[in-house]
């Protein structure tokens, strides 16, 4: 299109006062999309990028780490017992023996599969919840508020902990705890962006050609709050996995010998003087695996913000 | 070029360049501007959005900060002193009390949270050792020459429930408690009814024949600097292309641009089908034509004018102009 | 003013129902036969039937609702099934104990969140910007139970200058304080910026600026004030993740409060204490709503002058 323009610019006459001309090429060359405005905004962020990274290593070492650790998760080794970190251990063993580095790297797939499980399935339900209530509005959007209003009331971990109470400790009923608490934080938001591009008008137009509800909320208003909902979902996975090591810490969650990083946290209360190391890299591992979340969600929120220009 | 002989400068802006520093271009928002303001007059800058004509007065106010605008040459003489090369204290002291402005946004313009009687006498506690009973009295005062009905009621009031009409005349009120020298008003009817503008422009003749003070009247309407302006200053892309008083701008327009802003007023009783426009738009500042600004969209336009830029053509009595067929017309360079 | 808090209240009555239904039903689902707990390992098929008619479980449901309900508004709480002990004089020291640890978290967090955030906010893009931000981002990763170990390991274990557990001193506050108190100051600070960021950009920061006032005026007395409103709303909501957090830090200092008895009564199957302390964490949370509401709409004039 660029070089068509061009020709049609040349044929012009240079002395006639030519408004098409005061456009250069230079400009043309500049005009961009709001997905590549996003991407371009988002690699400026060295942050986000490197965090980014991060989390597809952790990807990575959750899916083959199993196979590459120096030791079994559960290889008892008694001569070895609360050692230091030390080239033979990374991070040190625990009060059987174990090597705590490949407890750790094997903790990753539970970290993440949990985190992730528990905000998609809460993400799901939220956006689904969220949509019928925004677009319906009436009875059905009372009844959903009032259910969110109701489990907004508890604190997270107090809801988690109920959950969990009543269904039992595990991790499968982790992830189904915090998923019913990242629940109605979906849905709100979800919500009112349905409520702000029901009244928009190309849905008007949609509607006006006889597209069904249905088509409307997925093929039209869906679309609209993806973005929110992709920065709400990494932020939240930071808290799942926050929330699920909690809840193994207390003793709810994951159960011996999982490697899971809460459980193998709290067992190294009892050794704190002689033997930080079992408190201190599991510790770590959530640390960095939360932190690279929330800076990619922080870069990703930063991107899509239309607000946010040069 | 001979100084003028009547009516002392009480602002001198000379050579004024103030550049924007973004992250992968500068963008010249004012790049050499020379504006001078007599003592009690009114001095009119016209032009589209983007001419520079707001940052020209950001950059006399020092109100730079927070942005990444910059004065990177050129001098503002307030009373024969400079007032850029100074430190940001010495500008502070400045503001609100030798040099006021009013802006465009009289709904957003005023902090919603404190009442209107608090925000005039904010800046008398800050630039007068009064007490907070006189700071009172005078902001009472201020805003009774505003014209507002029913003064000490307003004071106690908050924003929200003034109209825009009356958030204007409080603006003008805050400006001029401290009696400056000078008055900035940028854009400040543009916002406003067309009956509501017709009061405020009326309130500031009357409030420039009280108090006298200068003013620096910033508008893209030429109607209103008709009104109320003695001299104007036509500037386009960052620089003034005409400038002289208000009749001989008027009725002797020396410059392409100045004549297509004046042909695309309406007028009453003209029976003309379209409206005249002046084609084309303004230049995107990362791509600056090269010699005169305004040639891509000047319907006289010759090669000498895409290729140099012009300097100033005297047509007499003060009044310049930007344009190489002022040589023809008999103007001085 | 007044009218606008008696609305508040009112509309508080059916959430607050709906809460104290939800928690009865909710526990009622929890997995375990209570009679056969209080009555023992050893005691015979009636031996537990006669505990579940003295603790009243053999009545049908809505009877034990409308028990529950009228205890409730009497102040009776039930009895403590491991404890054997009025629920009531279980939880009155260790309230007061959370409810200290709590406030002192909050007031904390909230006064160096909105500092770091102000500060980080007015230095957009320079260091200071970078760095009160890595902090606070760095405190909302952290998980809380290791940063009270990290606390104890430094301060108690190493140092010796503070105790590891227990209420006893105000020096047992400090450490579980801080513990609680990171996660809040470091939200409060994320959210200070990027609404200093905002306010600093509204057009009367401008005309402050024009009138020739101070920076600090203009930052505290213009932009900040603004913000408050909605500082305020997010510190208020923090304190739900307080009360939650509290359960946490409490089991990693064997801190005597509300939050270690929840998890005493969940490993217990205790009843009227679980109900009663969910109960009582919930309400919390619903009144500091209506407060922060209140002082939300006597910050802002457009709602206080209705």
């Amino acid at each position: 299109m660029t070089e068509e323009k061009k020709k049609q610019d040349q044929t012009q006459k240079p002395l006639e006062a030519n408004p098409q001309a005061a456009i250069t090429d230079a400009e043309k060359a500049d005009i961009r999309t709001p997905l590549s405005e996003a991407i371009r905004k988002f690699k400026k962020q060295k942050n986000s990028v490197i965090a980014l990274c991060f989390i597809l290593f952790l990807v990575l070492v959750a899916v083959v780490g199993y196979y590459l650790v120096p030791f079994g998760i559960n290889q008892y080794d008694y001569n070895a017992i609360l050692q230091g970190p030390s080239g033979k251990h990374l991070f040190g063993t625990d009060e059987f023996g174990r090597d705590l580095f490949s407890r750790i790297v094997c903790g990753t797939r539970i970290s993440l599969a949990v985190g992730l499980s528990a905000v998609t399935v809460g993400a799901i339900c939220g956006t689904i919840l969220g949509l019928l209530s925004g677009y319906y509005g009436g009875i059905i959007d009372s009844i959903i508020m009032r259910i969110c209003d109701t489990l907004f009331a508890f604190p997270g971990i107090i809801l988690a902990i109920a959950i969990v109470a009543v269904l039992g400790s595990g991790l499968y009923n982790v992830v189904i705890a915090v998923a019913v608490f990242s629940t109605p934080t979906f849905a709100r938001l979800v919500r009112s962006r349905t409520l702000a591009l029901k009244e928009a008008v190309f849905v008007q137009a949609a509607k006006s050609m006889g597209a069904s509800d249905m088509r409307i909320l997925f093929k039209h208003i869906l679309p609209g709050a993806i973005p929110e909902i992709i920065v709400q979902y990494t932020m939240s996975v930071g808290t799942s996995i926050l929330t699920a090591s909690s809840l193994s810490f207390l003793g709810m969650g994951a159960q011996p010998p999982t490697p899971e990083w809460g459980l193998l946290l709290s067992n190294g209360r009892n050794y704190l003087l002689e033997s930080a190391h079992i408190t201190l890299f599991p510790g770590l591992a959530i640390f960095f695996t939360v932190l690279s979340f929330n800076i990619f969600g922080d870069g990703l929120r930063d991107a899509l913000d239309p607000k946010l220009t040069d | 070029m001979e100084e003028k002989i009547q009516g002392k400068n009480i602002l001198e802006i000379k050579d004024l360049h103030t550049y924007f520093f973004m992250d992968d271009t500068v963008v010249k928002s004012v790049d050499g501007v020379d504006i001078e303001l007599k003592k009690g007059a009114t001095l009119g800058i016209v032009g589209e959005s983007g001419s520079g004509k707001s940052v020209t007065a950001l950059s006399v106010m020092g109100l730079l900060m927070g942005t990444r605008g910059k004065v990177v040459e050129g001098n503002i003489l307030l009373d024969g002193k400079d007032i850029v090369h100074i430190s940001e204290e010495e500008k502070r002291k400045l503001r609100g009390n030798q040099i006021s402005m009013i802006f465009q946004e009289p709904m957003t313009s005023l902090n919603p949270v404190m009442t209107i009687g608090h925000q005039i006498m904010e800046g008398l506690l800050e630039h007068e050792n009064i007490s907070k009973e006189e700071a009172y009295n005078k902001a009472l005062e201020a805003l009774r020459l505003t014209g507002v009905p029913r003064v000490e009621k307003m004071m106690k009031e908050y924003p929200f429930q003034l109209s825009g009409g009356q958030r204007q005349r409080v603006m003008i009120a805050m400006a001029l408690v401290c009696k400056p020298k000078i008055l900035i008003a940028d854009e400040p009817t543009t916002a406003l009814d067309v009956t509501i503008q017709a009061q405020i422009l009326d309130l500031m003749n009357n409030l420039k024949k009280e108090i006298g003070t200068s003013t620096l009247f910033i508008t893209h309407d030429l109607g209103v600097v008709a009104e109320v302006c003695d001299d104007v200053v036509v500037m386009y892309c960052g620089r003034v292309v005409e400038k002289g008083d208000v009749n001989s701008i008027f009725y002797e327009t020396a410059h392409p641009y100045t004549k297509g802003l004046l042909a695309s007023i309406p007028h009453l009783g003209e029976k003309s089908q379209t409206l005249t426009t002046i084609p084309g738009n303004v230049p995107n500042p990362k791509y600056m034509p090269a010699g005169c600004k305004f040639s891509p969209r000047c319907s006289y336009a010759t090669e000498q004018c895409k290729n140099e830029e012009p300097p100033f053509f005297d047509m007499g009595n003060g009044h310049l102009s930007k344009c190489w067929l002022c040589a023809k017309k008999g103007g001085q360079a | 003013m007044l009218k606008y808090t008696c609305k508040r209240i009112l509309g508080m009555i059916p959430t607050l129902l709906i809460v104290v239904t939800f928690v009865f039903f909710f526990v009622r689902m929890i997995p375990g036969d209570p009679a056969r707990l209080v009555a023992g390992e050893q005691a015979t098929l009636e031996d537990v039937e006669n505990v579940r008619v003295s603790l009243g479980l053999d009545k049908p449901i809505p009877v034990q609702y409308a028990k529950y309900v009228t205890g409730l508004m009497k102040g009776d709480l039930g009895m403590s099934l491991r404890t054997k002990r009025p629920v009531t004089k279980e939880i009155s020291t260790r309230y007061v104990n959370t409810m200290k640890l709590t406030f002192i978290s909050l007031f904390w967090s909230a006064v160096v969140g909105v500092a770091l955030g102000v500060w980080s906010g007015i230095h957009r893009g320079k260091w200071q910007d970078y760095l009160g931000m890595a902090m606070a981002v760095s405190g909302i990763s952290m998980p809380s139970f290791w940063v009270g170990f990290l606390l104890i390991m430094a301060f108690s274990v190493k140092l010796g200058w503070l105790p590891t557990t227990g209420a006893s001193s105000w020096k047992a506050f400090i450490l579980p304080a801080i513990t609680l108190g990171v996660h809040i100051a470091a939200v409060v600070a994320r959210f200070t910026r990027s609404s200093i960021i905002e306010t600093m950009q509204e057009d009367y920061v401008r005309t402050a600026r024009a009138k020739g006032l101070t920076e600090r005026v203009v930052i505290w007395k213009h932009a900040f004030r603004n913000s408050l409103l909605s500082v305020v709303t997010v510190v208020g909501l923090q304190f739900g993740f307080l009360l939650g957090g509290a359960v946490v830090v409490e089991a990693v200092f064997a801190f005597p409060g509300l939050g270690s008895l929840l998890i005493e009564s969940v490993n217990y199957r205790d009843y009227p204490a679980i109900q009663s302390l969910i109960l009582i964490f919930s309400l919390q949370f619903v009144v500091i709503n209506l407060l922060v509401d209140m002082l939300y709409a006597y910050l802002n004039p457009e709602i206080k002058l209705q």
